[in-house]
């Protein structure tokens, strides 16, 4: 399972950074997410979803 | 039609000191999405539950601009600030939003807040210093809630503190919500007029700071107007001391009420990040909501909100609502975290958030080790609340302590 990051409707708010300081990170430049996370560890799951939860323009999701 | 109408309660509802209007509790169990009654006549909608609250707050054809017919102005106060006043930021729609907040967020990222760190660290050690120097009592809004964020906000801009009090003075009279109607106008105009001022000097003189960064990055190479950079000043300016004050006095008032909470975080300082997310939702001080206009017919939660209905999305709901929040009127910085509501949702969540929650972590993590014999001066029921604010806190928070001899 991957984390699929949607940069049009990203505002950098950085909740996911927040929630899952070791998955995500934001761009110093832009702000905006960088680094989607390609396999997401089972274990960590949880972590992600919360980021992913907290996201405030709903921008992430997670994929097959 | 007259029953109809009188059916619907009056907006806002009377506060306790330190919770939200009781009348949540039934709204949000029978009728979570509530037609209510402002003070012009107008009807809109209450939402009290947190998942109408993101759905409706992340769903762009509910829009932010109040010069849409049916917007939900809260007070004759706000209106005439709303309908007056050049909107920025926080009152415009996506696609205009989005390039002003992307040029901000940058500004706000995880390494620009650890830089900041070590001197928020230092201006928290300071003030804590000078209120002990002076000696108790000591009114801890004045002397050390207000002044942290004042002086962080003005740093970063690039504003002198030394002229604080004009700014917070400003600051407090655009966000009443019963004053005469101009007032919070005329406070817009003053605090415009002194940004302008402030550009206008950073063009002289450089410094480090986020004006002079805006006038290099963006507005001489025609990014930005010089009138937008001027709201766009004014706005953080406002936004970034008012709300993390009231934060600071409130929560440190919740950990004195209960004073097994500050000897926890005394003895663990590294709770601070959990105590001020309980903080930050339980008293959600933003308390009359945030305001949006329908631009269609949508249906939320099966019920259907139409074209032009006003909605006020509330966080002082929301971050009660017990679905989302197990035991909301418990105030406890143990408990296991939720995710609250307190900076909104959608496009418009609060864009210093990060700073806000660094220059609480510094204090809480800080404060009951520096003082550990910090209390109250006075009996709680005597603490003077701010009646007539948007953002809710304390008019003054008397403290005292042990000094040592």
């Amino acid at each position: 399972m991957k984390v699929i990051a949607d940069l049009s409707i990203c505002i950098g708010a950085g909740q996911c950074v927040v929630n899952a300081p070791d998955f995500f990170s934001q761009d110093e430049d832009s702000g905006l997410v960088v680094a989607p996370v390609d396999d997401v560890p089972k274990e960590r799951l949880e972590e992600i979803e919360m980021a992913i939860y907290a996201c405030p323009t709903r921008a992430l999701r997670l994929s097959e | 039609m007259m029953i109809e109408a009188s059916a619907k309660p009056s907006f806002p509802f009377e506060r306790a000191p330190l919770a939200p209007p009781a009348e949540f509790e039934a709204i949000r169990r029978e009728e979570p999405l509530k037609q209510i009654r402002l003070w012009n006549g107008a009807s809109a909608w209450i939402v009290t539950r947190q998942e109408d609250f993101r759905n409706i707050l992340a769903d762009n054809r509910f829009s932010v601009n109040p010069l849409r017919p049916g917007y939900p102005n809260v007070s004759e106060a706000r209106a005439q600030l709303m309908l007056n006043e050049e909107p920025t930021l926080a009152r415009l729609d996506p696609p205009e939003h989005t390039g002003l907040r992307r040029m901000l967020a940058k500004e706000f990222t995880p390494a620009r807040m650890t830089a900041l760190r070590a001197s928020i660290q230092q201006t928290v050690e300071q003030l804590v210093a000078d209120m002990i120097d002076q000696g108790p009592p000591a009114d801890f809004y004045r002397d050390f809630a207000l002044p942290i964020p004042s002086i962080v906000i003005s740093q970063m801009l690039g504003v002198p503190y030394s002229e604080h009090e004009l700014f917070e003075e400003w600051a407090a009279k655009k966000l009443a919500f019963n004053a005469p109607p101009e007032v919070p106008l005329a406070a817009s105009v003053e605090m415009r007029d002194y940004m302008d001022r402030l550009i206008a000097k950073k063009e002289r003189d450089p410094g480090d700071d986020l004006v002079t960064r805006l006038l290099h990055d963006q507005i001489r190479p025609g990014h930005l107007s010089r009138e937008e950079a001027v709201r766009l000043c004014e706005f953080l300016l406002v936004a970034g001391h008012e709300t993390t004050a009231n934060m600071i006095a409130l929560g440190t008032l919740s950990l004195l009420l209960d004073r097994d909470q500050y000897e926890c975080l005394k003895a663990d300082p590294s709770l601070s990040g959990r105590a001020i997310e309980e903080m930050l939702r339980f008293h959600s001080i933003v308390q009359y909501g945030l305001s949006r206009v329908a631009t269609a017919d949508v249906e939320i939660n099966g019920c259907l909100i139409r074209e032009g209905d006003g909605v006020i999305s509330l966080i002082n709901a929301a971050n009660w609502d017990p679905a989302a929040h197990p035991d909301p009127d418990r105030f406890d910085i143990r408990k296991k975290r939720t995710m609250h509501v307190a900076f909104g949702f959608g496009v418009h969540q609060c864009l210093g958030q990060p700073l806000a929650r660094l220059e609480m972590d510094v204090v809480f993590a800080t404060l009951p080790n520096l003082m550990p014999t910090l209390e109250l001066a006075v009996a709680p029921q005597d603490v003077a609340f701010k009646q007539d604010a948007l953002v809710y806190g304390v008019e003054r928070l008397p403290v005292t302590w042990q000094s040592q001899a």
